[in-house]
């Protein structure tokens, strides 16, 4: 049993980090049907903040090194900048292209962005320590449960109460939700589609800078390729959640988590290797079952 | 015209790649005016909707609203200068309550002390919204659908408000009721009003002048009681030469 929680847990862990991940993607997918494939990017340079740029081995800590508040602010802002700034120099100027070729340029950029990490501070991973004594193992109840995934669920249960709350008690919240269920008639009524994809940026790129210092923390490691796998799996979630609903890729990246999390723990030890083989099986069957997604939403049925 | 004009499109060209769609559209709306313009289905009349609100580019020609040229503005900023826009098709924003989709309108608006005032007024032309302000948009039936967009434009506190099809999927007892407000905002409120209309004669009678497109060009303008008098709107509006000329024929 104590096991059982434990894995629940570790599931639940897992499953926050894709969350706050595919919540990143699915609020500019809302906005401006931009499928975001630079938001592993946008996550690996967060993360590359923490340490000096070099091409050594050996990281030194830079921001990482500074008290942890500042080290949040810090990293949330770089996320948030480069969000804005991928906004600013590609994204804006081709706001009316169809989502097919945002999305190409948004692999375009993701592949550009990887190759500057690459250049500055070379191809190996660099191993970082940051809070080490958030991995210190904690008892509760009998059980051991490594603090990060607790702080990992809690700062995700936090940071979705934060963004409900903003979507829906705020006059910028209502604004982009306006926009993203019917940008143009949105536009109609006065909201400036400047301020709204802005914010969506924004928002988007502060929580990559939230899943970098969780993922840095948790794996220790950095690499040029860090956000890869982290965006097809959130990607994976907004498609199971409902494209365009946040909600629904909330859901997507607790359910996609805790799928890979639970066929660890349980699948034999022959094939556990083969563990992602069976997560996606796992999502081709949820896809079958309802081709739109957990949330479907009516806009999208729409338009097909 | 004895009324100044709030809005004045002159020589207004648009199309979509190579289908040419407005070929030299001009009229005017006065101000405090229910100006309808009426025609075929394809005659351009939804476009030239969209480009006096800045959805639609326009190739050539001049849009001008109370002396200000406003062709080339977004539509955020064509709404901020005092043009509300009804698309066709209601645009409900259904998933935010109807309380939120009134709001929308007004977070533009510098005038902050005013809107809840204007929020109380508006409730009281439409009562039927103010039982279901917490609602989902998307709940409402369709004639209140209707009810929520104009209120909702007016929320942003228009001078002149366009309406695409307000009468398109209603019954003809909520269409009389939508035509009554919309005279009742131009009586009290001072709002001159342009809306699109497929012919119906029972509403252009309640509008001021009726402005006839066909085939992207105006064909005939003038007040409603000259026009529905012998063939000539008829004639504007199917063009001259039909063989049913039947007034009867006349889509009501």
């Amino acid at each position: 049993m104590t096991h059982f929680i434990q894995t629940i847990i570790d599931a639940l862990s897992l499953g926050s980090l894709y969350a706050l991940a595919a919540l990143g993607i699915g609020l500019l997918f809302g906005i401006m049907r931009l499928i975001n494939f630079a938001h592993g990017e946008f996550v690996a340079i967060s993360a590359y903040a923490l340490i000096v740029p070099s091409a050594d081995v050996v990281s030194t800590l830079f921001i990482g090194a500074w008290a942890w508040p500042f080290v949040i602010i810090a990293i949330l802002s770089i996320g948030m900048i480069v969000a804005l700034a991928a906004n600013f120099l590609v994204f804006r100027r081709m706001r009316t292209a169809n989502p097919q070729n945002l999305m190409v340029v948004s692999f375009a950029l993701g592949f550009v962005i990887q190759n500057l990490i690459l250049m500055v501070q070379g191809a190996r991973p660099k191993v970082v320590g940051l809070w080490s004594s958030l991995t210190q193992i904690i008892e509760v109840g009998g059980l051991r449960v490594p603090l990060l995934q607790l702080v990992t669920i809690g700062v995700t249960i936090g940071l979705l109460i934060a963004v409900r709350i903003f979507m829906h008690s705020t006059s910028f919240g209502i604004r982009m939700r306006a926009a993203a269920e019917d940008f143009r008639m949105a536009r109609y009524l006065g909201v400036k589609a400047d301020l709204v994809v802005g914010l969506a940026f924004a928002i988007s790129g502060m929580l990559a800078g939230v899943v970098a210092l969780l993922f840095v923390v948790q794996t220790g490691v950095l690499a040029p390729t860090m956000g890869v796998n982290l965006v097809i799996f959130a990607f994976i979630a907004t498609v199971i959640g409902g494209m365009g609903s946040l909600s629904g890729a909330v859901l997507g990246g607790l359910l996609v988590g805790v799928a890979s999390s639970l066929l660890q723990a349980y699948l034999p030890d022959g094939i556990r290797p083969f563990r992602d083989a069976f997560v996606f099986l796992f999502v081709i069957l949820l896809l079958l079952a309802r081709p739109s997604g957990i949330v479907r939403l009516k806009q999208y049925e729409e338009r097909v | 015209m004895t009324a100044p004009d709030i809005l004045s499109v002159q020589d207004l060209h648009l199309g979509y790649g190579r289908t040419v769609v407005l070929h030299g559209v001009s009229f005017d709306v006065p101000a405090r005016g229910l100006v309808a313009i009426v025609g075929p289905n394809g005659a351009g009349k939804s476009s030239t909707l969209g480009a006096i609100a800045g959805g639609v580019r326009i190739t050539s020609g001049a849009i001008t609203f109370e002396g200000r040229r406003i062709s080339g503005l977004s539509p955020e900023a064509i709404a901020s200068v005092g043009i509300s826009f009804v698309p066709e098709g209601r645009h409900v924003f259904g998933s935010l309550s109807v309380e939120e989709n009134l709001r929308i309108g007004t977070f533009m608006r510098k005038d902050r002390s005013t809107v809840e005032n204007d929020f109380e007024r508006v409730l009281g032309y439409f009562p039927r919204l103010r039982e279901r302000l917490h609602q989902a948009g998307g709940k409402l039936s369709g004639g209140e659908q209707q009810m929520l967009v104009i209120a909702r434009a007016l929320m942003t506190r228009p001078r002149l408000m366009l309406i695409d099809e307000p009468s398109l999927g209603l019954a003809p007892r909520i269409v009389e009721e939508v035509y009554h407000i919309l005279q009742r905002l131009r009586d009290d409120d001072g709002l001159s009003i342009l809306v699109n209309e497929q012919s119906s004669r029972r509403v252009m009678q309640f509008s001021d002048e009726i402005i006839v497109l066909r085939e992207g060009a105006v064909q005939l303008r003038g007040r409603p009681k000259d026009l529905l008098q012998g063939h000539a709107l008829h004639d504007a509006y199917f063009g001259s030469g039909t063989f049913y000329r039947d007034s009867d024929r006349t889509k009501t």
